[in-house]
């Protein structure tokens, strides 16, 4: 189920509604944004991109209880799609990493800092793990603000940490 | 510090409030902008689309049994168009032989359609429409719409792993032939087919094919592996999907691209020559 889809029944937000609803939650989006550029210029061109997006449609919202993952999600799509117009950024290949051992134990929360392996992965991957590690999301949540089924998150997200795992054993590999 | 302590002390910047009111700013103006257009684009398109019709005979004649609503973008057969669109949905209606997609916002029709390719490949006679920037397909809608086409053969939808973009591949009858429009205000694209006029004879075509599977993530995975080298997914004769690449005249051609491509490090999925005729689907 899309968030636009999520209830038919509440009141419109005004747009006075709308700009407090913003207020309340512009630090989480700001940090949400920023984590995809690290910058705080380009951090605030996707805000700003993102808070004039939803701002055009957002008498269209059914349930003003979703605001927060509906704009949420207009700030991953913004996000992505900046990163798309600037594309600066090199990300990990898969083939690259193939041989990487199975079997290795290395937990990744202990040797890699999340924060930093953002910025390795493809722009769609960045926000699986920031939702999950840094917004604590559940998995149901995170399928709505991602509008993907519940069982799609979690492969997906698995499979996110199984890349970058064996994406550190590479390099500690190749720093030998 | 963890990574998720670092998340939390991102610093945020004071100017972070004005920047959403000078966002909101914009919209405020936008909308306004909006109704008053809305009031005005149908006079114009309709002039507009007058205009064209009167000066491109072709385009007259490939539009001359359908109701224009919108004014033309441009007509191909191969190519690209649209413009940069976010989370819009994309729906179908029939007249005739003509299929038209719409897009829509939260409802509403777009401006104009969305980044869109449209590929033409033979063996089977298929044409294949990608959107970009769209997250939603109303897939049973497409399959009835096209399924009310004499001209088509069948529909299906493609797995691929960009969740922003869509793609459907639309099988034509023999020696049928095509026009592709594109529209603006509203935004839409017709496909517009018609019995060819040049009647091409059934011929065997070589493929470096993968092995028959569902339609799902791992399909999507080789398609993506193999995009470069011209690769497309082909539903089988027994409803199930393959990737193929190639489309050559002679076998060998095909056996010279599998050499390459097994001689690659990333090749894992096993990849075989086949051939099968021109207006038909493989084993």
């Amino acid at each position: 189920m899309g968030v636009n889809q999520l209830n038919q029944s509440a009141a419109k937000l005004t747009e006075q509604q709308f700009s407090e609803r913003m207020e309340i939650c512009k630090e989480k989006l700001y940090r949400f944004a920023y984590c995809y550029v690290k910058n705080e210029q380009e951090a605030l061109e996707i805000v700003s991109e993102a808070a004039y997006k939803a701002y055009l449609s957002f008498e269209k919202l059914k349930n003003p209880e979703y605001f927060e993952t509906w704009v949420s999600r207009i700030v991953i799509n913004c996000a992505m799609d900046h990163i798309k117009r600037k594309q600066k950024y090199t990300y990990m290949e898969d083939s690259a990493i193939e041989y990487a051992s199975k079997e290795d134990s290395v937990s990744l929360e202990e040797k890699m800092d999340l924060y930093e392996a953002l910025d390795r992965l493809m722009p769609e991957d960045k926000s699986f793990i920031i939702l999950k590690y840094f917004e604590d999301q559940r998995f149901k949540d995170m399928a709505e603000v991602l509008s993907l089924p519940e069982n799609t998150v979690k492969t997906r997200l698995y499979r996110i940490l199984d890349k970058l795992k064996k994406h550190l054993i590479k390099e500690e590999v190749d720093a030998q | 510090m963890t990574g998720k302590e670092r998340y939390e002390h991102i610093e945020i910047p004071d100017r972070l409030s004005g920047v959403i009111q000078e966002a909101v700013q914009r919209g405020r103006i936008q909308k306004r902008k909006m109704k008053w257009l809305r009031g005005s684009s149908t006079l114009v398109a309709a002039c507009a689309a007058v205009m064209i019709t009167v000066n491109v005979p072709s385009v007259a004649m490939a539009l001359s049994d359908v109701p224009v609503i919108g004014s033309i973008v441009k007509v191909l057969q191969v190519g690209s168009g649209g413009e940069r669109t976010d989370g819009v949905s994309v729906t179908t209606t029939v007249q005739e032989n003509t299929l038209n997609i719409h897009f829509t916002i939260d409802g509403e029709q777009t401006e104009s359609a969305p980044a869109y390719t449209v590929d033409h490949k033979e063996a089977p006679n298929r044409l294949i429409f990608t959107f970009n920037g769209v997250r939603n397909l109303d897939v049973d809608k497409l399959k009835k719409d096209i399924a009310s086409l004499s001209n088509v053969k069948d529909i299906y939808n493609n797995v691929i792993l960009d969740d922003s973009a869509v793609q459907f591949v639309v099988e034509l009858k023999d020696n049928i032939d095509y026009s592709v429009s594109e529209y603006q205000q509203p935004g839409y694209i017709q496909l517009k087919l018609f019995g060819a006029a040049k009647k091409d004879k059934a011929h065997e075509v070589f493929f470096v094919r993968s092995q028959e599977m569902e339609l799902g993530e791992s399909l999507a995975i080789i398609d993506e592996q193999y995009a470069g080298d011209g690769s497309s997914v082909i539903k089988t004769k027994n409803g199930k999907y393959i990737v193929a690449m190639g489309g050559f005249a002679s076998r060998s051609e095909a056996e010279e691209l599998l050499h390459k491509l097994s001689a690659r490090e990333d090749y894992s999925e096993p990849l075989q020559v086949d051939s099968w005729m021109s207006n038909e689907n493989p084993e």
